[in-house]
């Protein structure tokens, strides 16, 4: 068989291609759940601020799923590696502000868990974590009628 | 033996060879290539060859999200519809793909790699997706061969 192509060029149309419907699925998926979230019975973002010395974190009061996943993957005695708790710390913060300053974007606010994990290790750090995942921990669980046990992921 | 998944980084092609000839199948955007050897404990730089490090029947698991798929290359292989061929996907060639791919561990390690040998599943809607403007299908296969594993600098 021989076909009459540019290999080269056909792969960059492919590349291209397979780029553009991945944004489009993105999309698409982006418009969906914004629909969803416009449901007036559930509540997909909601806020609480929490204390932590001088500084307020304002946290939510949902958990996402991939917050679920890290919870329930470390569920029991085990406790997560410190690179889980300040992803799920990360992903639960929505801005930190001190007198002088805001920090409300998603790469500050993940530098910040790091930098203060390496300050001052684990120890603290799960303290604080805990803290700023209660009102969501908190919030899921009391959501959750008594008669529904859920399901753990595996 | 431990397992360490490596994803990858930016788009690439999955292949198929034909008569000594490489041509891209479809477009790759996601990926993922399960590698269980001690060869993760290899320094930068280092370049091995499957020969090297494995049994030739040693594969690795793979995931693949292929969303572009080529419709001249496909019906060139497979034959017109008219003719029935897309019945026959005996003789189907396997594919193959390479590109570069990080770490899922979150330790940053880059790696460039190749995988071969990637059987084309029995229920891969090959003729439709290629019809189609854009059509997603992921390759959950229980194994390709790795042909090159580079640790990048």
């Amino acid at each position: 068989m021989s076909l009459d192509i540019d290999p080269e060029q056909k792969r960059e149309e492919l590349i291209k291609g397979a780029e553009e419907a991945e944004r489009e699925a993105k999309a698409e998926q982006a418009e969906i759940l914004n629909a969803v979230k416009n449901d007036e019975e559930l509540t997909h973002d909601s806020y609480e601020w929490v204390q932590v010395g001088d500084a307020e974190f304002k946290v939510s009061t949902t958990l996402p799923g991939r917050v679920i996943d890290i919870l329930q993957e470390f569920d029991g005695d085990e406790m997560p590696p410190m690179d889980k708790i300040i992803d799920a710390a990360s992903i639960q913060t929505e801005s930190i502000r001190t007198d002088n300053t805001v920090v409300s974007d998603s790469d500050s606010i993940a530098d910040f868990w790091s930098a203060y994990y390496h300050e001052y290790g684990s120890k603290t750090i799960d303290v604080v974590a805990n803290r700023i995942l209660d009102p969501a921990v908190e919030e899921t669980q009391e959501g959750v009628p008594q008669s529904f046990q859920g399901q753990q992921r595996r | 033996m431990t397992a360490n998944a490596y994803r990858l980084q930016n788009s690439t092609t999955l292949e198929w060879e034909i008569d000594g000839e490489t041509y891209p199948v479809a477009g790759v955007t996601e990926a993922t290539v399960s590698i269980s050897s001690s060869i993760v404990e290899l320094e930068t730089g280092d370049s091995v060859l499957r020969e090297d490090h494995y049994h030739e029947s040693v594969r690795f698991p793979v995931a693949i999200t292929a969303r572009k798929w080529d419709h001249e290359i496909i019906e060139e292989v497979l034959g017109s519809p008219n003719t029935g061929a897309f019945e026959d996907r005996a003789d189907l060639p396997p594919f193959s793909f390479d590109g570069t791919f990080e770490a899922a561990d979150e330790s940053g390690e880059s790696v460039s790699l190749a995988v071969s040998d990637i059987p084309v599943p029995e229920d891969l809607p090959i003729f439709d997706l290629s019809l189609g403007e854009y059509g997603e299908w992921t390759i959950e296969s229980d194994g390709g061969s790795l042909d090159t594993f580079t640790i990048n600098p």
